[in-house]
Formats: C-alpha cells, sequence, structure tokens
C-alpha cells in the first residue's frame, strides 16, 4: 500500500500512490546571503491534503511561499531548483508569476479580506482574469462563497464589508477568494491558528471537501491537526526536509528521532 | 503597616500625583486653546458678521469684509492641494511600496524630512527667486507654488506611513490572487489607507492655511479683487498682518475677525480629519 | 527509543505514575500466584483465604490503571511511541488482572482438596510448572519495566516448554487415576490447576507481545507456537511416544 522511498538528498519521496502535482526538486530558499531552506525534494499528490510541520523556523513557512512566488516582492530572497507544476517548471522566471497564481492559490494565517464589499472580495480577482456578464459574475461569486461553506451566512449582505464578518467568516471569505479563480493548488499558511475552536472545526471540515478539487498542502504548527486532515505529512527542521510519508506512519511510527521527539513533544 | 501595605500607599501616592499633573498640564494646554479663541472672538466681534464675507478689503476709515481675503486664500490653498497632493501622494506611495530598505529610499526621507521642517520663509524666498524675480512682479500662482512646497512634504510623509501601517499580508493576499503590483496599490493600498492618506491632506491644509512669511514674498497682498492668477492677491494671513500693524481701528478688528476665522477654520479641519480617521461608527466587527 | 524528558513534565510524570501503579498489580499478582500454589500444595486454608481476599486490590488498581490511561489520552493527545506505551498500559493491566484472577482460582480450589496429601510425581510436576511460570512472568515485567522487546520475544517462545508440561501434566494425572482410582475428585482439581498455571503462561505471552508493540510499533509476525496439545489428548492414545 505505502510505496515510501528512502530519503537521501537530491531524491524524491513518493508517499502515497497517485499522480504528483507538484514536483519539487532540490530547492533551496535565501534571504540575502543565509539558507532558510535547504535542498528540499518531496512530491505533493493530486487532489490530498499535505502537511507541513515542525518547530518555528523550521522553514515550512517559507517552503510554502515558494510554490507561488510570492517571494518576488521582496528583492533580497530568491530560490533554486525545480518547481515542476504538472511538468511545468514555476521557478523558471520565463513562467509567467500571474499564471502561476491563477493556479496556485494562498490563504494567510491572519484573515485579511479587502476593503470591499463581500461580493467585491470574491470578484476582484475574477475581474483581473475574466471578463464576465453581471449574472455570469453572480454565479461566479456564489458558487466560490458557497464552496467555502460562507454563503448561506452572507447571502443577505453581500454589499456589506468584508471586515463587518467575524474572524472565523473573514478567513472563510478568504477562502471563497482564492477559490474563486479556480486554482489547481490551494496553499493554506497556518489558517486557523488566529482563529477560536469551533472556527477551526469549520474550517478543518471545509478543508475535508475541499481536497475533492483542490490539491492542498497546508503549514500547520498543531499537530493533531495535521494528523487529523492530511494524508502525506513532511517534518522540517533548520530549514531540512528531516521526513516525509503517509500522515499515520508519520504520526505512529516515525523513522526519525527528531520527528518523534517533535511530535511526543519532546522537543527542546 | 507592613510592608506591602506601605508600598501600596507609596504607589497610590505617586500615582494621584502623577494624575494631578497630567490633569493640570492638560489644562494648563486647554486654557491658552480657549483663551486665544476668546480673545479673537470678542476682539473680533464687531466685525464678526455677514459683511465680513460679502465686502471687500476696505480703505481705512470705510467699513468692509475680508471677501477678497478669503478668496485669495482658497484659490492658493486649492492650488496648492492640486499642484502638491498628487505629486505627494505619488511620491508616498513610491516609498513605501518600492523604497521600503532601499538607500535610495531613506535618502529621499530624509530630503523630505529637512524640507518639511524649513522654515517656511526660506520656501517663500525660493519661489521669490525663481517666479517672482523673473517674472518681474507678485502673483498669486507663485503663491500657489509656495503653499505646494509647504504642503508636499507633510502628504509624502503621512502617505509613506500610512501605507506602511496597512500589513504586508493585505498585498500578498492581493498579490497571491496574481494582480500585478499597480493594480494591487491602486485597489487594494489606496482603499485600506485612504483615511489616513486624507487625514495628512486635510493637515496640511490646516497647516499652509494659516502660512504668512511665504505669501508675503509671492502673492503679497492686493486691496481689490482680482482673479487673475498672474496678480499678487489678497490672503487672509497677509491681510491680519497688515492690518493688525496699520494704526487704524477698524483695521483691528477685522484682524481680529479674520483671525477668528482662521482658527476656527484650523480647528474645524482637525476635527473633521479625526472623524475620518476614527469613526465612533467603525465598520471594523 | 527516546529516553529525552517530555518538555511538559506533568506528562512524564503521568506515564511515570502508570507505569508504577502496572508494576505494583505485577508485584500483587506475582505474590498471590506464588502464595496460592503454596497453600495448593500445602492444603494450607489460611494462606488461600488471604490470596483469595487480596484479589480485590489488583482489581482496584486495574481500574485506577484504565482510568489513567484514559485521561492522558485526554489530555495529552498522545502520539507514536507515547499513544502505544498507554494503549498497552490498558491492556498489559487487563492481563494482569485476569493472572490474578486465575491464581484466585488456584486457592479456591486449593480448599476444595482433601485432607489426603498430593502425590509426589504430580505435586513435583505442579511445583515446576508453577516455578516457570512465575519466573516468566516477573521477567515480562522487568522487560515491560526496561522496554526491552528482545527480552519480551524471548519469554514468549518460551512459553512452549510451560504448554509442554502441561500436557505432560495432563498424561501423568490421567494415568494416575487410571491405576490407582484414588482422589478422582482431587486429581481433577489439580488438572483445573494445571490449566489456570498454563493459561497464566498464555497471558504472560501477551503481555510481552504488548512490551513488544510499545517499542516496535508492531504486532510479532510469526505466530508464537503453541505446544499444549492436552486438548486433544485421547485416553489410552499416547501422543508424544517420546516422552
Amino acid at each position: 500500500m505505502l510505496n515510501l522511498s528512502q530519503r537521501q538528498v537530491g531524491q524524491m519521496s513518493v508517499p502515497v500512490a497517485s499522480q504528483p502535482k507538484l514536483v519539487l526538486d532540490n530547492v533551496s530558499f535565501f534571504y540575502g546571503q543565509s539558507r532558510a531552506v535547504h535542498e528540499v525534494s518531496l512530491v505533493f499528490p493530486e487532489k490530498q491534503v499535505s502537511a507541513l510541520i515542525g518547530p518555528s523556523g523550521c522553514g515550512k513557512s517559507t517552503l510554502l511561499r515558494i510554490l507561488n512566488r510570492i517571494y518576488m516582492i521582496y528583492p533580497k530572497q530568491h530560490a533554486t531548483g525545480k518547481i515542476l507544476l504538472d511538468g511545468d517548471d514555476i521557478l523558471d522566471p520565463h513562467y509567467p508569476v500571474s499564471r502561476l497564481r491563477s493556479r496556485v492559490g494562498m490563504v494567510f494565517q491572519k484573515p485579511v479580506p479587502f476593503p470591499m464589499s463581500i461580493y467585491e472580495n470574491v470578484a476582484y480577482g475574477i475581474r483581473h482574469y475574466e471578463r464576465l456578464s453581471r449574472v455570469e459574475m453572480d454565479t461566479r461569486v456564489e458558487a466560490a462563497l458557497r464552496q467555502a461553506a460562507l454563503w448561506d451566512e452572507v447571502k443577505n449582505k453581500l454589499a456589506a464589508s468584508g471586515l463587518s464578518l467575524s474572524g472565523g467568516q473573514q478567513q472563510r471569505l478568504c477562502i471563497a477568494r482564492g477559490i474563486a479563480l479556480r486554482p489547481e493548488v490551494l496553499l493554506l499558511d497556518e489558517p486557523t491558528s488566529a482563529l477560536d475552536p469551533i472556527s477551526t472545526a469549520r474550517i478543518e471540515e471545509l478543508i475535508d471537501t475541499l481536497k475533492a478539487d483542490f490539491t492542498i498542502v497546508i503549514v500547520t504548527h498543531n499537530m493533531q491537526q495535521a494528523a487529523r486532515i492530511s494524508s502525506n505529512t513532511a517534518f522540517m527542521y533548520l530549514g531540512e526536509l528531516v521526513e516525509y510519508g503517509n500522515t499515520s506512519d508519520i504520526f505512529n511510527k516515525p523513522k526519525d528521532k527528531r520527528t518523534e521527539e517533535y511530535i511526543t513533544g519532546r522537543f527542546g | 503597616m507592613t510592608t506591602a501595605e506601605s508600598l501600596h500607599r507609596r504607589r497610590q501616592i505617586v500615582s494621584v500625583a502623577a494624575l494631578s499633573l497630567a490633569t493640570l498640564a492638560t489644562v494648563f494646554g486647554l486654557v491658552w486653546l480657549v483663551w486665544i479663541l476668546g480673545t479673537t472672538f470678542f476682539q473680533g466681534l464687531g466685525a464678526l458678521n455677514v459683511k465680513l464675507f460679502t465686502e471687500m478689503t476696505p480703505p481705512p476709515g470705510q467699513s468692509g469684509g475680508l471677501l477678497n481675503a478669503f478668496f485669495g486664500s482658497f484659490v492658493m490653498v486649492l492650488m496648492a492641494v492640486v499642484i502638491g497632493s498628487p505629486i505627494g501622494i505619488a511620491a508616498g506611495t513610491f516609498l513605501a511600496e518600492y523604497a521600503r530598505g532601499s538607500r535610495l529610499g531613506e535618502v529621499i526621507r530624509f530630503v523630505n524630512d529637512i524640507l518639511l521642517s524649513a522654515p517656511s520663509i526660506v520656501i517663500g524666498l525660493f519661489i521669490y527667486e525663481l517666479v517672482v524675480r523673473q517674472a518681474g512682479h507678485f502673483s498669486a500662482y507663485a503663491g500657489g507654488f509656495a503653499l505646494a512646497f509647504i504642503l508636499l512634504p507633510v502628504v509624502v510623509r503621512t502617505t509613506d506611513e500610512m501605507l506602511r501601517l496597512v500589513p504586508d499580508v493585505m498585498r500578498e493576499a492581493a498579490l497571491s490572487l496574481g494582480i500585478p503590483r499597480w493594480k494591487m496599490i491602486n485597489h487594494v493600498l489606496y482603499r485600506a489607507a485612504k483615511a489616513g492618506i486624507l487625514t495628512g491632506v486635510l493637515l496640511a491644509i490646516a497647516r499652509i492655511s494659516g502660512e504668512t512669511a511665504p505669501l508675503l514674498f509671492t502673492a503679497l497682498n492686493n486691496q481689490y479683487w482680482t482673479s487673475s492668477l498672474a496678480e499678487p492677491m489678497a490672503n487672509i494671513p497677509v491681510v491680519i498682518f497688515q492690518y493688525a500693524m496699520s494704526p487704524y481701528d477698524a483695521w483691528h478688528t477685522l484682524a481680529w475677525a479674520g483671525a477668528f476665522v482662521m482658527t476656527l477654520f484650523v480647528l474645524a479641519l482637525s476635527i473633521i480629519s479625526r472623524t475620518i480617521l476614527n469613526p465612533r461608527k467603525s465598520d471594523n466587527a | 527509543m527516546s529516553t529525552a524528558k517530555h518538555t511538559v513534565s506533568s506528562f512524564d510524570a503521568d506515564l511515570n505514575l502508570l507505569k508504577d501503579h502496572l508494576l505494583q498489580m505485577g508485584e500483587l499478582v506475582d505474590r498471590a500466584f506464588v502464595d496460592a500454589v503454596h497453600a495448593l500444595l500445602t492444603r494450607d486454608d489460611a494462606a488461600a483465604a488471604k490470596v483469595i481476599e487480596q484479589d480485590g486490590q489488583v482489581d482496584v488498581l486495574e481500574a485506577r490503571v484504565e482510568h489513567e490511561a484514559i485521561q492522558i489520552i485526554a489530555r495529552r493527545q498522545p502520539l507514536a511511541v507515547d499513544l502505544r506505551d498507554i494503549m498497552a498500559a490498558a491492556r498489559i493491566g487487563s492481563e494482569l488482572e485476569r493472572i490474578g484472577d486465575l491464581a484466585k482460582n488456584i486457592a479456591k480450589r486449593a480448599g476444595a482438596l482433601g485432607s489426603e496429601p498430593t502425590p509426589q510425581d504430580l505435586a513435583a510436576r505442579i511445583r515446576q510448572m508453577s516455578t516457570l511460570a512465575q519466573d516468566q512472568l516477573r521477567q515480562v515485567l522487568a522487560a515491560y519495566a526496561d522496554r526491552d522487546a528482545a527480552r519480551a520475544m524471548a519469554i514468549r517462545d518460551a512459553d512452549g516448554e510451560i504448554d509442554l508440561l502441561n500436557t505432560a501434566f495432563f498424561k501423568e494425572s490421567i494415568d494416575y487415576i487410571a491405576r490407582t482410582y484414588q482422589d478422582i475428585a482431587g486429581t481433577a482439581h489439580l488438572l483445573f490447576c494445571a490449566k489456570n498455571i498454563e493459561r497464566i503462561g498464555d497471558h504472560v505471552t501477551n503481555i510481552s507481545e504488548n512490551v513488544y508493540f510499545i517499542v516496535t510499533g508492531t504486532t510479532p509476525a510469526e505466530e508464537r507456537t503453541k505446544l499444549d496439545t492436552s486438548s486433544t489428548l485421547h485416553p489410552g492414545v499416547d501422543p508424544n511416544p517420546g516422552t
């Protein structure tokens, strides 16, 4: 059932038999001269949830942010290596960034709706790519909000400001905004760490339904959350990929001592 | 009394003393404001009527108003805002979005701060040399330019700071939708910082409406009505200056009245900008 | 196996308490077993009564162990080795409790035997079996305390010997009855006691498998060879011509 190849530097780890969606090959990341991510190679399978866990500063968020090249706005940061999205190397400077970001969406730790109405928040991104009639846009916005499990709560106040929603609702709005573009991959950077337990539970439920349509990569510092929602888990430490495999293996019988120490709370 | 109790008592005493000092300081500050408003009001009471806003500055001995002065101040301030705000906002945006940590950005900010605190008379002299001397005469547009130069660094500074207050996450969220940078700045950032930027402009207006020295060298003054920008134009600060130094009581009263209106105007601008920046009925949940 | 301490020290304290309670149970059960066999072979009714009475303590401890295990799972959300540790502790507690019950059963039968002393060879066989089983029990508890998977597996394999002794005892008892027609009831009780000792051995191997599970996260691959063929013995037919 499990095809876990022995991890060595430069070799890929394919945790579960499924189509690879994102293939990372020797990816490194630099803040100026200092290296934050060391030659990470792994594969994120299609339409599954893959989790990145590790202590603070281990490079998991950094790695996530390479996947949509959001670091490009900061001049001193750059990445090396290859990342293949369905065969296209998205780290290639010739690969258009806006195309990448229409295929790979991101949701951040802090819910940050735009200072616009709820409707506009969702429609804004779509407008940049497509010319839709009012009716078509209405349908798209509704579909995105439904998929984000937010429609019923906001359908009567689409013109209200995005900031008038509660924290959990704002985060779902941000998710709706991201999935409105119909990306193939969804990157979630600690999406529930700023939310209360009920909102967290709702978003975990949402992720469960979204994985039928999107490949999801989630960074979380909550290990039980990673154990609950992901199929594959990668443990990173000090910028290196320590272990990557089936979630149940990682959390029941991790191979690396460091992994075990981290997940059982023996770290530091 | 135990040590804990005596310490507590001491803290209480210090707290009461500090509170009293702070209250006294506040009262001290307020006293002056009230005194100024009171003084200008009562001294100018004789001229505070509709005529103030409907009649021109009179020759000595006759009654009149300050209409041309109000008009002139309005025109020149408007000029300053129209010239200075777009440039200021654009420069502030550049600093906040493209020159965050760079050497160039630091240099620009530094120079801007110098300009911000430059004595306004220096600016007046500069425009005098550049425009008035070249044209051979004083003019309203020279006055407008001078005021624009004083308004500009304020707007640059506040725009820069207000934009930097917008959390980076918002920028990244927009960019990760594939929105190009300029669109992100226009649609998202400006919208998020608009209250702050607007406040910056309002406060700059409050500042320049009272500037006298630069106008002395550029627009000077005009006894009569003019709507031509190429001519010297009346304005409130210079009129107040002229009338206050004169020996005529009627002019004194007009000067006080002008001063009162101007003080009220600045006060109103401050209150408005405060309401914009911290609305009582908040949008946030 | 990780020897590092948990960042939250009360977690370690909880786990250690759980372990201590289990080892306490082991000690009680060990003594009960020894005393029960002694009472059986020496017809000491007072000793037997004591064993029966003290079994209550074992039950109390087992309930406590189970309760503590559930508490730790609820509060600490344990993973990997910690989770295995706790699951195994609950199961080991259950096994030890049953060993205690079997010892109690032996003690009860001690009271049921007549005043006639047990025939020498049968008594010797019982003593042999119980000594072996007691030794296994102590070793498996040590293996649990040390988390020694190799030792646990050795114990598991050695259970075959007890099985063989049980089969032998079965045969010898049948022979004895066939030969002498004396004290059939007493001998029947002894047969049950021997069976109890054999089952104690089986519970010990269950514990050893749990210890293995704690360390490796898997159950042992091969099926344990069961050498107890007493259930298939037919009177008059010698299944082991060589013994």
